[in-house]
C-alpha cells in the first residue's frame, strides 16, 4: 500500500526508466517540471536526474481541494495518485428508489465514461491500470427530475480495497440529481497527466455536499441571434460540470420565434428566420433528456405579453381583435424597449386559448411542471393606452397576468409550485391584487430592487444586471459606445446581495442576451464567468476572488476547455503555469 | 409534378404581379429588365390554395424558404414567402437594391449593375494579359485560385441538389489581368496597391478586366470581384452582378492587425484564418506580436534556446516551416507579415540561459518580485544591454525574420514598457534613459547589419518614454517610426507626430480591442476599458484635427490591437471580427461620415461574407435586424 502510493506520487522520469516499454517520448520532451512547494506548484526546468511531475499532476496533487464548486462539507482528498482508464469503471446500484432512477443513473453513467473517456483521448500509458467499482446509492425521491424540493446533497467516498488494488467509490445521495452531483465530484478527481499519457485518479477522498441554493440557473437567448443544437447541448455540459441545474432557456422574443409547436404552427412559421434556424419538438426532447441526465431542468420562457412581435400577428382583420398590437411600429422608441416593437391585445379572448395550448406544450416538452416562467417584462403600457385610449392601463397587465395564471392551474391541475415574473410594474401589486397565487408567484430581479418593501415576502430569483450580466459591456448594437461596464468573473464571483437576509431568496441566475451573440462568442463570453457564479451559488464562501479561487478557477476553466468548451482564459498562460505569481 | 420552365414562370409571375400590386412596380421594372437579358433573380410562386401542387414545393427538395424580400424605396422590405408572388432572397435583394454592399467602400468611381447572372466557380478562367515578372504572374494565378477556393465554399453551402434548373445555364467569366508596374509581388511601403476593375457582359459570357499597377492591387481587384459575387440561397446557385465597374486605392499605406501569440498561445490554424480575414477586408500587414516574457512561441534555427526556455510546452510551438506557411499564406493574399521580438523590455525566461551557456546574463529582473516595481505586468525580464552577446543575439534573431517574412523595407523594434527600476538596480552609473537609448542605437546597427549593411525604410518603435521629449530630438526621424498605442488625447501622442516621424496609430482608447473584460490580475486593476465598439472604432479619425499641424502629419495608417491575456483561440474570430473590418474600412477610404445607417448595412453584409468565409465574426446586431434592416436603424 505504501510503496503504491509512493510509486504513482512520483511520476516521471524514473517511471520512464522502470516502464521503458510505455513510450513515453509520445509526450515529446517536457519543457518544465512542476514541484509542489509551500502548497504551490512551481516550474523549473527538467533535471535529468531528477523526477518529472506535469502541471496537472502536481495541481491535484499539491495544494489539494480543487473541487468546483468547493463542496461545503467535510472533504479530505489523498496526495497520491493511481492509473486509471475510462474502460475500467463499473457502475454498481446498491439501492435505487425506482426503476426510473435506476435506467437514469445507468445512462447517467454511460455519459460519465464519455466524459472520461473524452479526457483521456491520447492516453497509453500504464499497463496496470486499477479497476473502479463506483457503486451508487439511493435512498430518496424516486422522481428523477430536478424538482424544486429535489435533495441534491450527495457524499462521496474513493478508496483503494486493499485486498486485489480495486479502487471502491461509493456514491450515496437523497436523489438521481444528488448522485449525478457525486459523479461529476468524481471526473474532477480524475485526470490527464500528459507527461505520463495516462489518466490519474485520486488514490483515496471523501467528500460531503450540498448546495446552498436550489435555483442556480443561465439563461441563454435563442431569438436575437439563433444557436444550434448543438451549442446549446454544449452549454448543458457546461453547466452540468459546474453543477448549475437551471437551464432557463429565452427561446422566443420579439425579433424571432424559433420554437416548433405542434399547437400552434403558426408561431414559428411566422417567427423563425428561416425554417432551418427552429428548434423541433425532437430537438427539443433530446435537449431535455440530455438536461435531465446532467441534473438539469430545462424552464423554457415564451415571453409575454411584451416581447412578442410579427410572430402573433397571424389572426384577423380588424386591428383591435389582433393578438398582437404596436407589431413593428415605427418611431418604435415610444412603444416598446427595442425595435421592433409587438405586445399582446390582452383584449383578445382567442389569446389566452393560445396561450393555453403554449402552456400545456411546454410542460409535456419539458416534464417540468412544479417551476414556470411567465416572462412579463418590459411591458410597455404606453403602447396598451395608445390603443385602447385608456390611461390605466396597468390592469391591464393585472387582468392578463390574473388569466394567464388561471389558464397556467387549469392546464396544470394546479399552480406549479413557483411561476417566475420578470421584476415588473405590477410587481408591487401582486400582495394585493394576485393575492390568492402570490405564494406561488417568484419574481426575477434584474436590478437592485428586491429591498423594496412592497415585495417582501416574494420568492426571488436573482439576476442582477449589473452582476450577472454576461454581455454587459460588449457594446449595445443600437448604441455607439461600449454601453455599461463587463462583469468581470471576479465581479459575478463576490456579486452577494444577500449577505444579511437570505428568506425568500431561491437562487440565482446569469442572463446570455444574444443581441451580438453567435456561435463563437457564446463559449467565451459564457465561461468561466457562468462557473464562478455557479460556486457562489453553490458554496457561497464569505471570501471574495483569491488567489486560490483565482487558482482553482483556471484549473477549472482547463477542465472546461478539456470537455469541449471553448472557456476564456483568465489570464495568460503563463500565470496558468506560475499560479501563484499573477 | 410537373415543373413550369424558368421563362414560363417569370412571364406568369411578371403578369400577376402588374395586375395585381402596382406599389411593387419599382421592383418588378427592374426585374423585367433583368429578365430581358436572361438574368433576373425573381422566382415566381404560384398563388393557389393547394399547397401540395405549389410549383415551389416541387423545386425546393430541402426547406421552403419561409421569407422574400423585396426592394422598395432602396430598402429591402421582409415579407412572409407565402404573402408575395415573388421570392427573392436576402442577400439577392441587399446586392441588387441601392446600397454598393462593397466592404471596405472603395475611394474612386464605382457603377454597379442592378441586374445579376448566375455563375460557377469552375467557369471562371484566368488570363494574365500583362505581368512585369514571373513571380507577379504565379502570384496571380494562385491568387485566382484562392478566389476560386472561396467561390467554392460558398458554394457548399447549397444543400444536396437544390440548385433550380430554370435559372439559365452558369455563364463563363474570364478574369483579365494586367499589371504594369512592380515586377516584386511583396506588400512593400512603396507598394501601389490601386487596381481598376471592369465586368460586362460579351456574349454569352462575361469579362473581368482588372489593371493594377502590382500584384497586391491586382489581388484587391479579386477581392472586390469576390464580393460582387454571393451566394443566392433559393436558387442554390452563385450569382454575379451583371456589370461594375470599381475605381479604387486606399487612404493609407499600412493598414493592419495586431496578434500576440505569447500570452496565449494560438495555432497556425487560427493565424491562417485570422489572415484570410485580413485580405477579405484589404488589410495589408498581419504584425505578428510573437514573443512576450510569458512566453516565446518561435522556435528559431539560429536561436532555438529562446523557445526552448521559453515556450509553453511542445504542444505551444512556431517552428520555421510555419512561419514560411504564414507568410506564403499571407502573400498570396496581399499581406506583409511583420514580427514583432520586442526588446529589450517584455522578455522572459526565453532569456535566462545565459549564464549556463556561459555568456553571462543576457537579461536581468526575469520573473522579479514584486513584479510592480520592475515591469508594467508580471512576469518582468529586460535585457542587459551591457552583455555584448545580447546583440549577436539579435542579429540572429532579424537576420531570421528578414529572411523568413522577406520583409526588408519595414520593421519592428518593440521598445515597449521599458522599466527604468529594473536597469536602475544593475547598472547604478548611467541614466537607464542613456542605457536604452544606447540599447536601441545598437539594435540598430545590427538590424542594419542582418539586412545586408542597409537599414529598412521605416523601424518601427512603439511610443514610450524614449519617443517623448527630450528624448525624441535624439532619434532620427528619417530612420525611426513610431507606433503610437498611448490615447489620443495624450500630448505625446500628437507631440511624435509633430515633430515629423512616421506613424501607425494603434490609439489604446480606439483600437484596442482587449479592452473591457475587467482585471486578470488579483492584485491590481491595471487594465483598459471600456470595450471598443465597432462604431467607436470606425469613428476614430485622429488625424482629421481642426489643428493645423495635423494636414502634414505623416500618418502611415493604423493597426488594431489584439492582446491576449484574456483571449485564447475559441473567440478569437468573434473578438477580433467584425470589428477589425470597421477599422479596415476607416484606413481604407476614410470616408469623413462616422457609422450611419448605409455603413451598419454594407458591414452587416461583409460580416455575413466573413462567416461564409469560415470566420465566426460576432453579428452586429439580433439578426432580425439583418433581415429588416431599416427597422433598427
Amino acid at each position: 500500500m505504501i510503496l503504491v502510493s509512493r510509486y504513482y506520487l512520483v511520476l516521471g522520469l524514473q517511471i520512464l526508466v522502470t516502464f521503458s516499454n510505455c513510450s513515453f517520448s509520445r509526450s515529446k520532451n517536457p519543457l518544465w517540471t512542476w514541484e509542489c512547494i509551500n502548497e504551490k506548484c512551481v516550474p523549473s526546468r527538467p533535471d535529468p536526474t531528477n523526477k518529472l511531475q506535469s502541471l496537472e499532476t502536481c495541481n491535484m496533487l499539491c495544494a489539494g481541494g480543487q473541487i468546483w464548486p468547493q463542496p461545503r462539507g467535510a472533504i479530505s482528498l489523498s496526495t497520491t495518485a493511481v492509473p486509471v482508464h475510462a474502460d475500467s469503471f463499473r457502475l454498481k446500484i446498491l439501492l435505487t428508489p425506482s426503476r426510473t432512477v435506476q435506467e437514469y443513473l445507468q445512462e447517467s453513467f454511460e455519459l460519465f465514461r464519455e466524459d472520461v473517456k473524452r479526457l483521456e483521448q491520447s492516453a497509453f500509458g500504464f499497463e496496470e491500470r486499477r479497476s473502479v467499482l463506483v457503486r451508487i446509492a439511493i435512498n430518496g425521491s424516486e422522481d428523477p427530475r430536478m424538482r424544486i424540493d429535489t435533495e441534491e446533497n450527495y457524499k462521496l467516498v474513493i478508496r483503494p480495497n486493499s485486498d486485489d488494488g480495486l479502487m471502491l467509490v461509493d456514491i450515496s445521495a437523497s436523489t438521481f440529481c444528488g448522485a449525478r452531483h457525486g459523479l461529476e465530484t468524481l471526473i474532477q478527481l480524475i485526470w490527464f497527466d500528459p507527461y505520463v499519457a495516462s489518466l490519474f485518479m485520486l488514490e483515496a477522498a471523501s467528500v460531503d455536499d450540498s448546495p446552498r441554493f436550489k435555483y442556480r440557473g443561465l439563461l441563454l437567448d435563442t431569438a436575437r441571434n439563433y444557436f444550434p443544437v448543438r451549442d446549446l447541448m454544449r452549454t448543458i455540459d457546461g453547466m452540468a460540470i459546474s453543477k448549475l441545474n437551471t437551464f432557463h432557456w429565452h427561446v422566443t422574443d420579439t425579433q424571432a420565434f424559433p420554437l416548433q409547436l405542434d399547437s400552434v404552427k403558426h408561431l414559428s412559421k411566422r417567427g423563425a428566420y428561416s425554417l432551418r434556424d427552429v428548434y423541433t419538438k425532437d430537438d427539443v426532447r433530446a435537449l431535455v433528456h440530455r438536461a435531465r441526465l446532467r441534473g438539469i431542468r430545462v424552464l423554457i420562457e415564451i415571453d409575454v405579453p411584451s416581447h412578442v412581435g410579427q410572430t402573433w400577428s397571424f389572426s384577423s382583420d380588424s386591428e383591435t381583435d389582433d393578438l398582437s398590437l404596436c407589431t413593428n411600429a415605427q418611431p418604435w422608441s415610444p412603444l416598446c424597449h427595442e425595435p421592433p416593437c409587438g405586445q399582446l391585445n390582452p383584449r383578445n379572448t382567442d389569446l389566452f386559448l393560445l396561450l393555453e395550448q403554449v402552456f400545456t406544450e411546454i410542460i409535456q416538452l419539458t416534464g417540468v411542471d412544479d417551476l414556470f416562467h411567465m416572462g412579463g417584462d418590459d411591458v410597455s403600457l404606453e403602447c396598451w393606452e395608445h390603443y385602447f385610449n385608456d390611461t390605466n392601463s396597468e390592469n391591464y397587465l393585472i387582468e392578463f397576468t390574473r388569466s394567464s395564471l388561471d389558464r397556467l392551474r387549469y392546464v396544470n391541475g394546479r399552480l406549479p409550485n413557483l411561476t417566475l415574473f420578470w421584476f415588473s410594474s405590477i410587481s408591487d401589486r401582486i400582495k394585493t391584487d394576485l393575492k390568492e397565487s402570490a405564494d406561488f408567484i417568484g419574481l426575477q430581479l434584474r436590478e437592485f430592487t428586491w429591498k423594496h418593501k412592497s415585495i417582501n415576502g416574494i420568492r426571488t430569483v436573482i439576476s442582477h444586471e449589473d452582476a450577472w450580466d454576461l454581455n454587459n459591456g460588449m457594446g449595445a448594437w443600437y448604441d455607439t459606445n461600449g454601453g455599461i461596464p463587463y462583469n468581470s468573473w471576479q465581479h459575478v464571483y463576490e456579486h452577494r446581495p444577500w449577505a444579511k437576509d437570505v428568506a425568500n431568496i431561491e437562487g440565482g441566475e446569469a442572463t446570455v442576451w444574444s443581441s451580438t451573440l453567435s456561435d463563437d462568442g457564446l463559449d467565451a463570453t459564457v465561461w468561466p464567468r457562468a462557473a464562478a457564479l455557479a460556486e457562489r451559488l453553490w458554496t457561497d464562501c464569505a471570501e471574495g476572488a483569491t488567489r486560490p479561487v483565482h487558482a482553482r478557477l483556471d484549473l477549472h476553466r482547463s477542465r472546461l476547455v478539456a470537455r469541449g468548451l471553448k472557456a476564456a482564459p483568465i489570464w495568460s498562460m503563463w500565470c496558468t503555469q506560475n499560479p501563484y505569481t499573477c | 409534378m410537373k415543373m413550369m420552365s424558368w421563362g414560363d414562370a417569370l412571364w406568369l409571375g411578371l403578369t400577376a404581379r402588374f395586375a395585381r400590386v402596382g406599389r411593387l412596380r419599382r421592383a418588378v421594372l427592374m426585374l423585367a429588365a433583368a429578365a430581358c437579358t436572361a438574368a433576373a433573380v425573381l422566382y415566381w410562386k404560384q398563388q393557389t390554395d393547394d399547397s401540395a401542387n405549389r410549383p415551389l414545393h416541387s423545386m425546393y427538395s430541402g426547406i421552403e424558404p419561409q421569407w422574400s424580400w423585396l426592394c422598395q424605396h432602396d430598402r429591402c422590405e421582409r415579407y412572409q414567402a407565402s404573402d408575395t408572388t415573388t421570392l427573392q432572397s436576402l442577400q439577392t435583394c441587399n446586392m441588387l437594391c441601392a446600397s454598393t454592399q462593397l466592404w471596405p467602400q472603395p475611394t474612386g468611381p464605382v457603377s454597379l449593375a442592378s441586374a445579376a447572372v448566375p455563375v460557377r466557380s469552375d467557369r471562371f478562367s484566368l488570363k494574365v494579359v500583362a505581368s512585369p515578372s514571373r513571380d507577379v504572374t504565379k502570384h496571380l494565378n494562385e491568387a485566382f485560385i484562392v478566389m476560386q477556393n472561396h467561390m467554392r465554399t460558398l458554394e457548399h453551402g447549397v444543400v444536396g441538389e437544390n440548385r433550380r434548373s430554370d435559372i439559365g445555364p452558369p455563364r463563363d467569366v474570364l478574369v483579365k489581368v494586367s499589371v504594369n508596374g512592380s515586377g516584386d509581388p511583396r506588400m512593400r511601403l512603396d507598394t501601389n496597391e490601386s487596381y481598376k476593375l471592369a465586368l460586362r457582359p460579351s456574349g454569352n459570357s462575361l469579362v473581368v478586366d482588372i489593371t493594377a499597377h502590382s500584384f497586391c492591387g491586382a489581388r484587391h481587384g479579386l477581392e472586390t470581384l469576390l464580393q460582387v459575387t454571393w451566394l443566392d440561397p433559393y436558387a442554390g446557385s452563385l450569382l454575379i452582378l451583371e456589370a461594375a465597374t470599381v475605381v479604387d486605392a486606399p487612404r493609407f499605406p499600412y493598414r493592419g492587425l495586431l496578434l500576440d501569440t505569447a500570452r496565449n498561445f494560438f495555432p497556425v490554424s487560427e493565424l491562417l484564418r485570422t489572415i484570410d480575414a485580413m485580405a477579405a477586408n484589404k488589410l495589408n500587414t498581419f504584425h505578428w506580436h510573437v514573443s512576450d516574457s510569458q512566453s516565446f512561441p518561435w522556435k528559431l534555427d539560429s536561436a532555438p534556446q529562446l523557445a526552448q526556455h521559453g515556450a509553453y510546452g511542445p504542444g505551444a510551438v512556431y517552428t520555421s516551416d510555419d512561419v514560411r506557411t504564414i507568410v506564403k499564406y499571407a502573400r498570396i493574399r496581399g499581406i506583409r507579415v511583420l514580427m514583432e521580438i520586442d526588446t529589450p523590455a517584455h522578455v522572459g525566461r526565453a532569456f535566462g540561459w545565459g549564464p549556463e551557456a556561459g555568456l553571462g546574463h543576457l537579461a536581468h529582473c526575469i520573473e522579479a518580485e514584486p513584479w510592480s516595481s520592475y515591469c508594467g505586468e508580471p512576469p518582468c525580464g529586460q535585457l542587459n544591454p551591457r552583455n555584448p552577446h545580447i546583440y549577436d543575439l539579435l542579429e540572429h534573431v532579424y537576420r531570421e525574420i528578414i529572411q523568413l517574412t522577406g520583409v526588408d523595407d519595414i520593421f519592428h523594434l518593440g521598445g515597449d514598457e521599458v522599466s527604468e527600476q529594473c536597469w536602475a538596480k544593475h547598472f547604478n552609473d548611467t541614466d537607464p534613459m542613456d542605457l536604452w537609448m544606447e540599447f536601441t542605437r545598437q539594435a540598430m546597427h545590427v538590424l542594419e547589419r542582418a539586412n545586408g549593411g542597409k537599414a529598412p525604410e521605416l523601424t518601427l518603435l512603439w511610443s514610450s518614454r524614449l519617443t517623448r521629449s527630450p528624448y525624441l530630438e535624439r532619434l532620427d526621424p528619417k530612420r525611426f517610426g513610431v507606433q503610437v498605442w498611448g490615447a489620443s488625447q495624450w500630448p505625446e501622442s500628437r507631440a511624435v507626430l509633430d515633430a515629423g516621424f512616421r506613424s501607425v496609430i494603434s490609439h489604446v482608447d480606439a483600437w484596442y480591442l482587449d479592452c473591457g473584460f475587467g482585471s486578470w490580475r488579483d492584485s491590481s486593476d491595471g487594465h483598459c476599458g471600456p470595450y471598443r465598439s465597432w462604431q467607436q472604432v470606425y469613428e476614430h479619425r485622429p488625424w482629421a484635427t481642426e489643428t493645423p499641424e495635423s494636414a502634414a502629419w505623416p500618418v502611415e495608417g493604423g493597426a488594431a490591437c489584439q492582446w491576449t491575456e484574456q483571449l485564447g483561440p475559441g473567440g478569437l474570430d468573434a473578438r477580433v471580427w467584425p470589428r477589425t473590418a470597421a477599422l479596415a474600412e476607416r484606413l481604407w477610404a476614410d470616408r469623413a461620415e462616422g457609422a450611419t445607417a448605409d455603413v451598419y448595412l454594407r458591414l452587416d453584409t461583409q460580416r455575413a461574407r466573413l462567416v461564409a468565409r469560415g470566420v465566426r465574426a460576432a453579428p452586429l446586431w439580433p439578426r432580425w435586424c439583418s433581415h429588416n434592416p431599416h427597422a433598427c436603424l
